[in-house]
Protein backbone atom coordinates (compact mmCIF):
# COMPACT_ATOMS: atom_id res chain seq x y z
CA UNK A 1 0.00 0.00 0.00
CA UNK A 2 2.87 2.32 0.92
CA UNK A 3 4.62 1.62 -2.38
CA UNK A 4 1.38 2.20 -4.24
CA UNK A 5 1.02 5.60 -2.59
CA UNK A 6 4.58 6.43 -3.59
CA UNK A 7 3.91 5.53 -7.22
CA UNK A 8 0.71 7.52 -7.06
CA UNK A 9 2.68 10.58 -5.93
CA UNK A 10 5.15 10.16 -8.79
CA UNK A 11 2.32 9.72 -11.28
CA UNK A 12 0.69 12.94 -10.08
CA UNK A 13 4.03 14.74 -10.32
CA UNK A 14 4.66 13.43 -13.83
CA UNK A 15 1.23 14.46 -15.11
CA UNK A 16 1.45 17.87 -13.46
CA UNK A 17 4.88 18.56 -14.97
CA UNK A 18 3.77 17.27 -18.36
CA UNK A 19 0.79 19.62 -18.29
CA UNK A 20 3.11 22.48 -17.37
CA UNK A 21 5.31 21.74 -20.38
CA UNK A 22 2.26 21.18 -22.59
CA UNK A 23 0.99 24.65 -21.72
CA UNK A 24 3.89 26.03 -23.76
CA UNK A 25 2.60 24.09 -26.76
CA UNK A 26 -1.01 25.24 -26.48
CA UNK A 27 -2.60 25.39 -29.96
CA UNK A 28 -3.64 29.01 -29.38
CA UNK A 29 -0.11 30.19 -28.60
CA UNK A 30 0.46 31.50 -32.10
CA UNK A 31 -2.79 33.45 -32.32
CA UNK A 32 -2.50 37.25 -32.40
CA UNK A 33 -1.65 38.69 -29.01
CA UNK A 34 -3.29 42.04 -29.66
CA UNK A 35 -6.98 42.41 -30.43
CA UNK A 36 -8.11 43.15 -33.97
CA UNK A 37 -9.58 46.50 -32.89
CA UNK A 38 -6.29 47.72 -31.45
CA UNK A 39 -5.16 49.35 -34.69
CA UNK A 40 -8.49 51.09 -35.12
CA UNK A 41 -8.38 52.83 -31.76
CA UNK A 42 -4.58 53.19 -31.39
CA UNK A 43 -4.41 56.83 -32.64
CA UNK A 44 -6.49 57.79 -29.62
CA UNK A 45 -3.25 57.84 -27.63
CA UNK A 46 -2.49 61.24 -29.14
CA UNK A 47 -5.94 62.79 -28.80
CA UNK A 48 -6.05 66.12 -26.94
CA UNK A 49 -8.24 65.04 -24.03
CA UNK A 50 -7.77 66.71 -20.66
CA UNK A 51 -7.15 64.40 -17.75
CA UNK A 52 -10.33 63.38 -15.98
CA UNK A 53 -12.57 64.51 -18.87
CA UNK A 54 -15.87 62.69 -19.38
CA UNK A 55 -15.68 61.27 -22.89
CA UNK A 56 -18.29 59.28 -24.81
CA UNK A 57 -17.32 56.60 -27.30
CA UNK A 58 -19.87 56.32 -30.06
CA UNK A 59 -20.84 52.77 -31.00
CA UNK A 60 -19.42 51.85 -34.38
CA UNK A 61 -22.06 51.53 -37.08
CA UNK A 62 -22.65 47.94 -38.10
CA UNK A 63 -20.50 46.48 -35.35
CA UNK A 64 -21.99 44.10 -32.81
CA UNK A 65 -22.45 44.78 -29.13
CA UNK A 66 -19.46 42.65 -28.20
CA UNK A 67 -17.18 44.48 -30.64
CA UNK A 68 -18.30 47.87 -29.35
CA UNK A 69 -17.86 46.71 -25.78
CA UNK A 70 -14.27 45.71 -26.40
CA UNK A 71 -13.64 48.86 -28.41
CA UNK A 72 -14.66 50.84 -25.34
CA UNK A 73 -12.38 48.79 -23.11
CA UNK A 74 -9.52 49.30 -25.58
CA UNK A 75 -10.20 53.05 -25.48
CA UNK A 76 -9.94 52.86 -21.68
CA UNK A 77 -6.71 50.86 -21.99
CA UNK A 78 -5.28 53.50 -24.36
CA UNK A 79 -6.51 56.46 -22.36
CA UNK A 80 -7.08 55.47 -18.72
CA UNK A 81 -6.74 59.14 -17.79
CA UNK A 82 -10.27 60.00 -18.96
CA UNK A 83 -13.71 58.69 -17.96
CA UNK A 84 -15.30 56.65 -20.72
CA UNK A 85 -19.00 56.15 -21.40
CA UNK A 86 -20.51 54.10 -24.23
CA UNK A 87 -23.22 55.86 -26.27
CA UNK A 88 -25.25 54.93 -29.34
CA UNK A 89 -25.78 58.50 -30.62
CA UNK A 90 -24.31 61.92 -29.94
CA UNK A 91 -25.22 62.67 -26.31
CA UNK A 92 -27.37 65.78 -26.58
CA UNK A 93 -28.31 65.92 -22.92
CA UNK A 94 -25.42 64.60 -20.88
CA UNK A 95 -22.36 65.73 -19.00
CA UNK A 96 -20.08 64.61 -21.86
CA UNK A 97 -18.52 67.49 -23.75
CA UNK A 98 -16.35 65.25 -25.92
CA UNK A 99 -17.25 62.39 -28.22
CA UNK A 100 -14.92 59.95 -29.95
CA UNK A 101 -16.07 58.24 -33.13
CA UNK A 102 -14.37 55.54 -35.20
CA UNK A 103 -16.59 55.50 -38.31
CA UNK A 104 -17.60 58.00 -40.98
CA UNK A 105 -20.93 59.23 -39.68
CA UNK A 106 -21.50 62.97 -39.84
CA UNK A 107 -21.64 64.71 -36.46
CA UNK A 108 -24.95 65.80 -34.98
CA UNK A 109 -25.83 69.50 -35.08
CA UNK A 110 -24.07 71.35 -32.28
CA UNK A 111 -20.89 69.27 -32.53
CA UNK A 112 -17.71 69.89 -34.50
CA UNK A 113 -14.59 67.90 -35.27
CA UNK A 114 -11.64 69.17 -33.24
CA UNK A 115 -9.09 66.45 -33.93
CA UNK A 116 -8.71 63.38 -36.06
CA UNK A 117 -6.13 60.70 -36.74
CA UNK A 118 -6.70 57.58 -38.79
CA UNK A 119 -10.33 56.61 -38.30
CA UNK A 120 -10.54 58.21 -34.88
CA UNK A 121 -12.29 61.57 -34.71
CA UNK A 122 -12.81 63.74 -31.66
CA UNK A 123 -15.85 66.01 -31.46
CA UNK A 124 -16.69 68.81 -29.08
CA UNK A 125 -19.85 70.80 -28.59
CA UNK A 126 -20.18 74.09 -30.35
CA UNK A 127 -23.05 75.08 -28.09
CA UNK A 128 -25.26 73.71 -25.32
CA UNK B 1 13.72 47.81 -16.89
CA UNK B 2 11.85 50.23 -14.65
CA UNK B 3 8.97 47.76 -14.37
CA UNK B 4 11.41 45.43 -12.64
CA UNK B 5 12.49 47.95 -10.01
CA UNK B 6 9.58 47.44 -7.60
CA UNK B 7 10.01 43.67 -7.89
CA UNK B 8 13.71 43.98 -7.07
CA UNK B 9 12.95 46.35 -4.20
CA UNK B 10 10.28 43.99 -2.88
CA UNK B 11 12.77 41.14 -2.95
CA UNK B 12 15.24 43.26 -0.96
CA UNK B 13 12.61 44.33 1.57
CA UNK B 14 11.15 40.82 1.72
CA UNK B 15 14.60 39.45 2.47
CA UNK B 16 14.89 41.87 5.38
CA UNK B 17 11.54 40.91 6.88
CA UNK B 18 12.21 37.21 6.27
CA UNK B 19 15.39 37.50 8.35
CA UNK B 20 13.35 38.75 11.29
CA UNK B 21 10.75 36.09 10.66
CA UNK B 22 13.37 33.34 10.77
CA UNK B 23 13.96 34.05 14.42
CA UNK B 24 10.74 32.12 15.04
CA UNK B 25 10.68 28.36 14.74
CA UNK B 26 8.80 27.01 11.75
CA UNK B 27 9.55 30.06 9.61
CA UNK B 28 10.08 29.44 5.89
CA UNK B 29 13.49 29.34 4.29
CA UNK B 30 15.19 32.32 2.69
CA UNK B 31 13.68 32.02 -0.79
CA UNK B 32 10.06 31.40 0.18
CA UNK B 33 10.25 33.95 3.00
CA UNK B 34 11.72 36.58 0.70
CA UNK B 35 9.03 36.16 -1.96
CA UNK B 36 6.22 35.98 0.61
CA UNK B 37 7.27 39.10 2.51
CA UNK B 38 8.20 40.93 -0.67
CA UNK B 39 4.62 40.57 -1.94
CA UNK B 40 3.16 41.43 1.47
CA UNK B 41 5.48 44.42 1.83
CA UNK B 42 4.58 45.96 -1.54
CA UNK B 43 0.85 45.27 -1.12
CA UNK B 44 0.77 46.62 2.42
CA UNK B 45 2.84 49.69 1.52
CA UNK B 46 0.40 50.65 -1.23
CA UNK B 47 -2.66 49.98 0.95
CA UNK B 48 -1.36 51.90 3.95
CA UNK B 49 -0.27 54.89 1.86
CA UNK B 50 -3.72 54.95 0.26
CA UNK B 51 -5.52 54.85 3.60
CA UNK B 52 -3.21 57.57 4.91
CA UNK B 53 -4.05 59.74 1.91
CA UNK B 54 -0.44 59.78 0.69
CA UNK B 55 0.06 59.57 -3.06
CA UNK B 56 2.04 56.56 -4.31
CA UNK B 57 5.46 57.62 -5.54
CA UNK B 58 8.57 55.65 -6.52
CA UNK B 59 10.59 57.37 -3.79
CA UNK B 60 8.18 56.38 -1.04
CA UNK B 61 7.90 52.78 -2.18
CA UNK B 62 11.67 52.51 -2.54
CA UNK B 63 12.18 54.06 0.89
CA UNK B 64 9.85 51.58 2.60
CA UNK B 65 11.44 48.60 0.84
CA UNK B 66 14.98 49.75 1.62
CA UNK B 67 13.97 50.39 5.22
CA UNK B 68 12.75 46.80 5.50
CA UNK B 69 15.94 45.55 3.86
CA UNK B 70 18.13 47.60 6.20
CA UNK B 71 16.22 46.38 9.24
CA UNK B 72 16.97 42.83 8.13
CA UNK B 73 20.67 43.53 8.53
CA UNK B 74 20.02 44.02 12.24
CA UNK B 75 18.25 40.67 12.59
CA UNK B 76 20.28 37.62 13.44
CA UNK B 77 18.41 34.57 12.31
CA UNK B 78 19.70 31.38 13.89
CA UNK B 79 21.99 29.47 11.57
CA UNK B 80 20.38 26.39 10.05
CA UNK B 81 22.34 23.17 9.78
CA UNK B 82 24.02 22.75 6.44
CA UNK B 83 22.54 20.23 4.03
CA UNK B 84 25.48 19.56 1.76
CA UNK B 85 23.89 16.53 0.17
CA UNK B 86 21.13 18.65 -1.26
CA UNK B 87 23.36 20.95 -3.29
CA UNK B 88 23.25 18.83 -6.44
CA UNK B 89 19.52 18.35 -6.33
CA UNK B 90 19.03 21.92 -5.21
CA UNK B 91 20.96 23.06 -8.27
CA UNK B 92 18.76 20.89 -10.50
CA UNK B 93 15.66 22.42 -8.92
CA UNK B 94 17.07 25.93 -9.45
CA UNK B 95 17.84 25.26 -13.11
CA UNK B 96 14.37 23.81 -13.72
CA UNK B 97 12.76 26.76 -11.93
CA UNK B 98 14.83 29.25 -13.91
CA UNK B 99 13.84 27.47 -17.11
CA UNK B 100 10.23 28.33 -16.26
CA UNK B 101 10.70 31.74 -14.66
CA UNK B 102 12.82 33.28 -17.41
CA UNK B 103 10.36 32.67 -20.27
CA UNK B 104 7.54 33.93 -18.04
CA UNK B 105 9.56 37.08 -17.34
CA UNK B 106 10.43 37.57 -20.99
CA UNK B 107 6.87 37.70 -22.33
CA UNK B 108 4.91 40.84 -21.38
CA UNK B 109 1.37 39.96 -20.30
CA UNK B 110 -1.25 40.17 -23.04
CA UNK B 111 -4.34 38.22 -21.92
CA UNK B 112 -7.73 39.80 -22.35
CA UNK B 113 -8.59 39.86 -18.67
CA UNK B 114 -5.16 41.33 -18.08
CA UNK B 115 -5.70 44.05 -20.66
CA UNK B 116 -9.25 44.94 -19.70
CA UNK B 117 -9.34 44.15 -16.00
CA UNK B 118 -6.10 43.64 -14.01
CA UNK B 119 -3.78 45.77 -16.14
CA UNK B 120 -6.40 48.42 -16.83
CA UNK B 121 -7.04 48.90 -13.12
CA UNK B 122 -3.29 49.01 -12.54
CA UNK B 123 -2.96 51.85 -15.06
CA UNK B 124 -5.84 53.73 -13.46
CA UNK B 125 -4.50 53.29 -9.92
CA UNK B 126 -0.98 54.30 -10.93
CA UNK B 127 -2.28 57.44 -12.63
CA UNK B 128 -4.31 58.38 -9.57
CA UNK B 129 -1.53 57.42 -7.17
CA UNK B 130 -4.07 55.52 -5.08
CA UNK B 131 -7.09 53.24 -5.40
CA UNK B 132 -9.31 55.31 -7.67
CA UNK B 133 -12.72 54.60 -6.18
CA UNK B 134 -14.40 57.14 -8.45
CA UNK B 135 -13.31 55.04 -11.44
CA UNK B 136 -14.23 51.78 -9.70
CA UNK B 137 -17.71 53.11 -9.00
CA UNK B 138 -18.25 53.86 -12.67
CA UNK B 139 -15.94 51.71 -14.78
CA UNK B 140 -16.28 51.74 -18.57
CA UNK B 141 -17.47 48.14 -18.40
CA UNK B 142 -18.19 45.62 -15.66
CA UNK B 143 -15.69 43.24 -17.24
CA UNK B 144 -13.14 45.25 -15.28
CA UNK B 145 -14.48 43.60 -12.08
CA UNK B 146 -14.28 46.76 -9.97
CA UNK B 147 -15.29 44.91 -6.80
CA UNK B 148 -12.41 42.42 -6.87
CA UNK B 149 -9.79 42.85 -4.13
CA UNK B 150 -6.91 44.94 -5.46
CA UNK B 151 -3.62 43.19 -4.67
CA UNK B 152 -2.82 41.97 -8.19
CA UNK B 153 -3.55 45.32 -9.90
CA UNK B 154 -1.66 47.04 -7.08
CA UNK B 155 1.45 44.96 -7.70
CA UNK B 156 1.25 45.69 -11.43
CA UNK B 157 0.64 49.36 -10.65
CA UNK B 158 3.89 49.47 -8.69
CA UNK B 159 5.72 48.82 -11.96
CA UNK B 160 3.77 51.58 -13.70
CA UNK B 161 4.56 54.00 -10.87
CA UNK B 162 8.25 53.36 -11.51
CA UNK B 163 7.77 54.24 -15.18
CA UNK B 164 7.36 50.76 -16.60
CA UNK B 165 4.50 49.40 -18.65
CA UNK B 166 1.91 47.17 -16.98
CA UNK B 167 2.52 44.19 -19.26
CA UNK B 168 6.20 44.01 -18.35
CA UNK B 169 5.43 44.61 -14.68
CA UNK B 170 2.97 41.71 -14.63
CA UNK B 171 5.52 39.41 -16.26
CA UNK B 172 8.17 40.43 -13.74
CA UNK B 173 5.93 39.70 -10.77
CA UNK B 174 4.78 36.41 -12.25
CA UNK B 175 8.37 35.25 -12.67
CA UNK B 176 8.77 35.88 -8.96
CA UNK B 177 5.68 33.79 -8.25
CA UNK B 178 7.21 30.89 -10.21
CA UNK B 179 10.15 31.01 -7.81
CA UNK B 180 7.81 31.29 -4.82
CA UNK B 181 5.63 28.32 -5.81
CA UNK B 182 8.72 26.18 -6.45
CA UNK B 183 10.21 27.17 -3.08
CA UNK B 184 6.94 26.37 -1.28
CA UNK B 185 6.80 22.91 -2.89
CA UNK B 186 10.47 22.30 -2.05
CA UNK B 187 9.86 23.21 1.58
CA UNK B 188 6.62 21.27 1.76
CA UNK B 189 8.39 18.05 0.84
CA UNK B 190 11.06 18.64 3.50
CA UNK B 191 10.87 15.11 4.87
CA UNK B 192 11.61 13.51 1.49
CA UNK B 193 15.06 12.72 0.07
CA UNK B 194 16.72 15.46 -1.95
CA UNK B 195 15.78 14.04 -5.39
CA UNK B 196 12.12 13.98 -4.39
CA UNK B 197 12.32 17.52 -3.04
CA UNK B 198 13.81 18.63 -6.33
CA UNK B 199 10.95 16.92 -8.14
CA UNK B 200 8.46 18.74 -5.89
CA UNK B 201 10.10 22.08 -6.71
CA UNK B 202 9.92 21.28 -10.43
CA UNK B 203 6.23 20.43 -10.06
CA UNK B 204 5.75 23.84 -8.45
CA UNK B 205 7.69 25.77 -11.07
CA UNK B 206 6.00 23.95 -13.93
CA UNK B 207 2.49 24.44 -12.60
CA UNK B 208 -0.07 23.47 -15.26
CA UNK B 209 -2.24 25.87 -17.24
CA UNK B 210 -1.81 29.20 -15.42
CA UNK B 211 1.25 30.39 -17.36
CA UNK B 212 -0.09 29.32 -20.76
CA UNK B 213 1.04 32.01 -23.24
CA UNK B 214 -2.34 32.75 -24.81
CA UNK B 215 -4.91 35.53 -24.51
CA UNK B 216 -7.01 33.33 -22.19
CA UNK B 217 -4.35 33.10 -19.46
CA UNK B 218 -1.49 35.60 -19.81
CA UNK B 219 -1.21 38.06 -16.94
CA UNK B 220 -4.13 36.68 -14.95
CA UNK B 221 -4.26 36.52 -11.15
CA UNK B 222 -4.06 32.73 -10.76
CA UNK B 223 -0.26 32.54 -10.38
CA UNK B 224 -0.50 34.87 -7.37
CA UNK B 225 -3.28 32.71 -5.91
CA UNK B 226 -1.25 29.57 -6.56
CA UNK B 227 1.71 31.12 -4.78
CA UNK B 228 -0.43 32.20 -1.80
CA UNK B 229 -2.04 28.80 -1.26
CA UNK B 230 1.29 26.98 -1.79
CA UNK B 231 2.98 29.10 0.87
CA UNK B 232 -0.01 28.65 3.17
CA UNK B 233 -0.16 24.86 2.86
CA UNK B 234 3.61 24.56 3.33
CA UNK B 235 3.23 26.55 6.56
CA UNK B 236 0.21 24.60 7.77
CA UNK B 237 2.04 21.30 7.53
CA UNK B 238 4.87 22.55 9.72
CA UNK B 239 2.63 23.85 12.45
CA UNK B 240 3.18 21.98 15.71
CA UNK B 241 1.85 23.92 18.69
CA UNK B 242 4.66 26.35 19.30
CA UNK B 243 5.83 26.96 15.73
CA UNK B 244 4.91 30.61 15.69
CA UNK B 245 6.93 31.16 12.53
CA UNK B 246 4.57 28.83 10.67
CA UNK B 247 1.45 30.61 11.97
CA UNK B 248 2.83 33.92 10.79
CA UNK B 249 3.57 32.46 7.35
CA UNK B 250 0.07 31.01 7.04
CA UNK B 251 -1.47 34.31 8.16
CA UNK B 252 0.59 36.25 5.59
CA UNK B 253 -0.39 33.77 2.88
CA UNK B 254 -4.06 34.18 3.80
CA UNK B 255 -3.73 37.95 3.61
CA UNK B 256 -2.32 37.59 0.08
CA UNK B 257 -5.10 35.21 -0.96
CA UNK B 258 -7.90 37.24 0.58
CA UNK B 259 -6.81 40.42 -1.20
CA UNK B 260 -6.30 38.85 -4.63
CA UNK B 261 -9.62 37.55 -5.94
CA UNK B 262 -12.82 35.92 -4.76
CA UNK B 263 -11.25 32.52 -5.40
CA UNK B 264 -8.40 33.62 -3.17
CA UNK B 265 -10.89 34.46 -0.43
CA UNK B 266 -12.30 30.94 -0.71
CA UNK B 267 -8.83 29.38 -0.48
CA UNK B 268 -7.89 31.57 2.49
CA UNK B 269 -11.10 30.45 4.20
CA UNK B 270 -10.24 26.83 3.42
CA UNK B 271 -6.77 27.30 4.91
CA UNK B 272 -8.23 28.90 8.03
CA UNK B 273 -10.73 26.04 8.49
CA UNK B 274 -7.98 23.45 7.97
CA UNK B 275 -5.84 25.22 10.54
CA UNK B 276 -8.75 25.09 12.99
CA UNK B 277 -9.17 21.34 12.46
CA UNK B 278 -5.55 20.32 12.46
CA UNK B 279 -3.47 22.85 14.40
CA UNK B 280 -3.80 24.83 17.60
CA UNK B 281 -6.67 27.22 18.24
CA UNK B 282 -4.27 30.13 18.60
CA UNK B 283 -2.80 29.42 15.18
CA UNK B 284 -6.28 29.14 13.72
CA UNK B 285 -7.29 32.45 15.26
CA UNK B 286 -4.21 34.16 13.79
CA UNK B 287 -4.91 32.75 10.33
CA UNK B 288 -8.63 33.52 10.53
CA UNK B 289 -7.92 37.06 11.73
CA UNK B 290 -5.61 37.67 8.77
CA UNK B 291 -8.25 36.36 6.38
CA UNK B 292 -11.23 38.19 7.85
CA UNK B 293 -9.23 41.38 8.39
CA UNK B 294 -7.98 41.45 4.81
CA UNK B 295 -11.38 40.71 3.32
CA UNK B 296 -13.11 43.21 5.61
CA UNK B 297 -10.67 46.06 4.90
CA UNK B 298 -11.34 45.90 1.16
CA UNK B 299 -15.06 45.17 1.40
CA UNK B 300 -15.68 48.02 3.83
CA UNK B 301 -13.70 50.47 1.69
CA UNK B 302 -15.43 49.31 -1.50
CA UNK B 303 -18.89 49.42 0.07
CA UNK B 304 -18.36 52.86 1.57
CA UNK B 305 -17.41 54.16 -1.88
CA UNK B 306 -20.35 52.43 -3.55
CA UNK B 307 -18.32 50.00 -5.65
CA UNK B 308 -20.47 47.23 -7.06
CA UNK B 309 -19.87 44.00 -8.94
CA UNK B 310 -21.72 40.98 -10.19
CA UNK B 311 -24.25 39.82 -7.62
CA UNK B 312 -24.69 36.11 -7.03
CA UNK B 313 -28.11 34.69 -7.86
CA UNK B 314 -29.39 32.75 -4.86
CA UNK B 315 -32.88 31.81 -6.01
CA UNK B 316 -33.52 28.08 -5.57
CA UNK B 317 -34.85 27.85 -9.12
CA UNK B 318 -31.67 29.31 -10.63
CA UNK B 319 -29.34 27.23 -8.47
CA UNK B 320 -31.38 24.06 -9.01
CA UNK B 321 -31.41 24.44 -12.79
CA UNK B 322 -27.68 25.04 -12.92
CA UNK B 323 -27.03 22.11 -10.59
CA UNK B 324 -28.88 19.83 -12.98
CA UNK B 325 -27.04 21.33 -15.95
CA UNK B 326 -23.59 21.20 -14.37
CA UNK B 327 -22.56 17.59 -15.18
CA UNK B 328 -23.65 17.91 -18.81
CA UNK B 329 -21.96 21.28 -19.22
CA UNK B 330 -18.74 19.94 -17.75
CA UNK B 331 -18.83 17.03 -20.21
CA UNK B 332 -19.49 19.47 -23.04
CA UNK B 333 -16.52 21.71 -22.30
CA UNK B 334 -14.08 19.04 -21.09
CA UNK B 335 -10.78 18.78 -22.94
CA UNK B 336 -7.89 16.35 -22.56
CA UNK B 337 -6.28 18.92 -20.27
CA UNK B 338 -9.26 18.77 -17.89
CA UNK B 339 -9.10 14.98 -17.87
CA UNK B 340 -5.35 14.97 -17.22
CA UNK B 341 -5.81 17.49 -14.40
CA UNK B 342 -8.45 15.29 -12.78
CA UNK B 343 -6.24 12.20 -13.09
CA UNK B 344 -3.36 14.13 -11.51
CA UNK B 345 -5.70 15.24 -8.72
CA UNK B 346 -6.85 11.69 -8.07
CA UNK B 347 -3.27 10.41 -7.96
CA UNK B 348 -2.12 13.27 -5.73
CA UNK B 349 -4.92 12.77 -3.23
CA UNK B 350 -4.36 9.01 -3.19
CA UNK B 351 -0.71 9.59 -2.32
CA UNK B 352 -1.41 11.68 0.77
CA UNK B 353 -1.46 9.81 4.05
CA UNK B 354 -0.92 10.15 7.76
CA UNK B 355 -1.20 13.43 9.59
CA UNK B 356 -1.12 15.42 6.33
CA UNK B 357 -4.37 13.97 5.07
CA UNK B 358 -6.94 15.79 7.25
CA UNK B 359 -5.51 19.24 6.47
CA UNK B 360 -5.29 18.67 2.72
CA UNK B 361 -8.69 16.98 2.50
CA UNK B 362 -10.25 19.89 4.39
CA UNK B 363 -8.68 22.47 2.08
CA UNK B 364 -9.59 20.57 -1.07
CA UNK B 365 -13.13 19.92 0.20
CA UNK B 366 -13.81 23.56 1.10
CA UNK B 367 -12.23 24.72 -2.15
CA UNK B 368 -14.30 22.32 -4.24
CA UNK B 369 -17.50 23.35 -2.44
CA UNK B 370 -16.73 27.03 -2.96
CA UNK B 371 -16.02 26.44 -6.63
CA UNK B 372 -19.28 24.58 -7.19
CA UNK B 373 -21.17 27.26 -5.26
CA UNK B 374 -19.60 29.96 -7.45
CA UNK B 375 -20.60 28.15 -10.64
CA UNK B 376 -24.14 27.57 -9.39
CA UNK B 377 -24.84 31.11 -8.21
CA UNK B 378 -23.08 33.16 -10.88
CA UNK B 379 -25.29 35.25 -13.15
CA UNK B 380 -22.98 34.45 -16.08
CA UNK B 381 -23.59 31.60 -18.53
CA UNK B 382 -22.46 28.30 -17.07
CA UNK B 383 -20.77 26.96 -20.20
CA UNK B 384 -18.87 30.24 -20.63
CA UNK B 385 -17.64 30.15 -17.04
CA UNK B 386 -16.58 26.53 -17.24
CA UNK B 387 -14.87 26.96 -20.59
CA UNK B 388 -12.77 29.91 -19.47
CA UNK B 389 -12.04 29.08 -15.83
CA UNK B 390 -12.35 25.41 -14.90
CA UNK B 391 -8.82 24.42 -15.95
CA UNK B 392 -7.30 27.40 -14.13
CA UNK B 393 -9.24 26.58 -10.97
CA UNK B 394 -8.20 22.94 -11.13
CA UNK B 395 -4.56 23.97 -11.53
CA UNK B 396 -3.93 26.51 -8.75
CA UNK B 397 -3.96 24.06 -5.85
CA UNK B 398 -2.53 21.07 -7.70
CA UNK B 399 1.27 21.55 -7.36
CA UNK B 400 1.28 21.96 -3.59
CA UNK B 401 -1.07 18.97 -3.23
CA UNK B 402 1.32 16.91 -5.34
CA UNK B 403 4.20 18.15 -3.18
CA UNK B 404 2.37 17.00 -0.05
CA UNK B 405 1.96 13.57 -1.62
CA UNK B 406 5.69 13.52 -2.40
CA UNK B 407 6.59 14.17 1.26
CA UNK B 408 6.49 10.48 2.01
CA UNK B 409 7.52 9.17 -1.38
CA UNK B 410 10.83 7.42 -1.96
CA UNK B 411 12.49 6.46 -5.20
CA UNK B 412 12.49 2.65 -5.58
CA UNK B 413 15.48 1.00 -3.96
CA UNK B 414 16.25 3.91 -1.68
CA UNK B 415 15.70 3.68 2.05
CA UNK B 416 13.99 6.42 3.98
CA UNK B 417 16.48 9.02 5.00
CA UNK B 418 16.22 11.61 7.68
CA UNK B 419 13.30 12.90 9.70
CA UNK B 420 11.60 16.10 8.63
CA UNK B 421 13.36 19.18 9.92
CA UNK B 422 10.04 21.02 9.98
CA UNK B 423 9.29 20.69 13.63
CA UNK B 424 12.77 21.57 14.78
CA UNK B 425 13.33 25.13 15.93
CA UNK B 426 15.02 27.24 13.28
CA UNK B 427 18.33 26.96 14.99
Amino acid sequence: MKALRGWSAFLAAAISCALGVASLLHPDRNLPRVPSWEGLIAPLAGAPLPRGAAVALLARTGAGDAYNRFLLLEAAWRRPDVRWTPVQEFPLDSHCDAVVMTDDRPPAPGWRTTWESGKVRLFRRTSR
Amino acid sequence: MSAWLPVALSVLGGWGIARWHRRFSGAPGVVLGTVLWGVVLMGTSLAVLDVAGIRWTPALLAFLALLAAASGLLARPPAKPSRRREWTWGAIAIVATAARALPVAAVPAFGWDFRYSWGLKAKVFALAGRHDFAWLTRPPDWLAHPDYPPLWPDLIASGVIFGGDPATAAAAWQALFVVGIAAACWECSASAPAPVRALAAIVGAWIPVVFTPTVAYSGYAEPLIAFGISAGVAALLRMPPRNRGAWITAAAACAILATTKNEGVALATALAIATWWTASRRAALAVAAATVGSVACWRVAATLHGVQGYLSVLSPEWVGTRLLDLPGEIRAVATPTHVALLVAWAAALAAIRGSDAPAIRTIVGVWAAALVAAYLTSPLKLDHMLRFSLDRELAVLLPITVAVGLRNARFPGRAAVRPAPDSAPAG
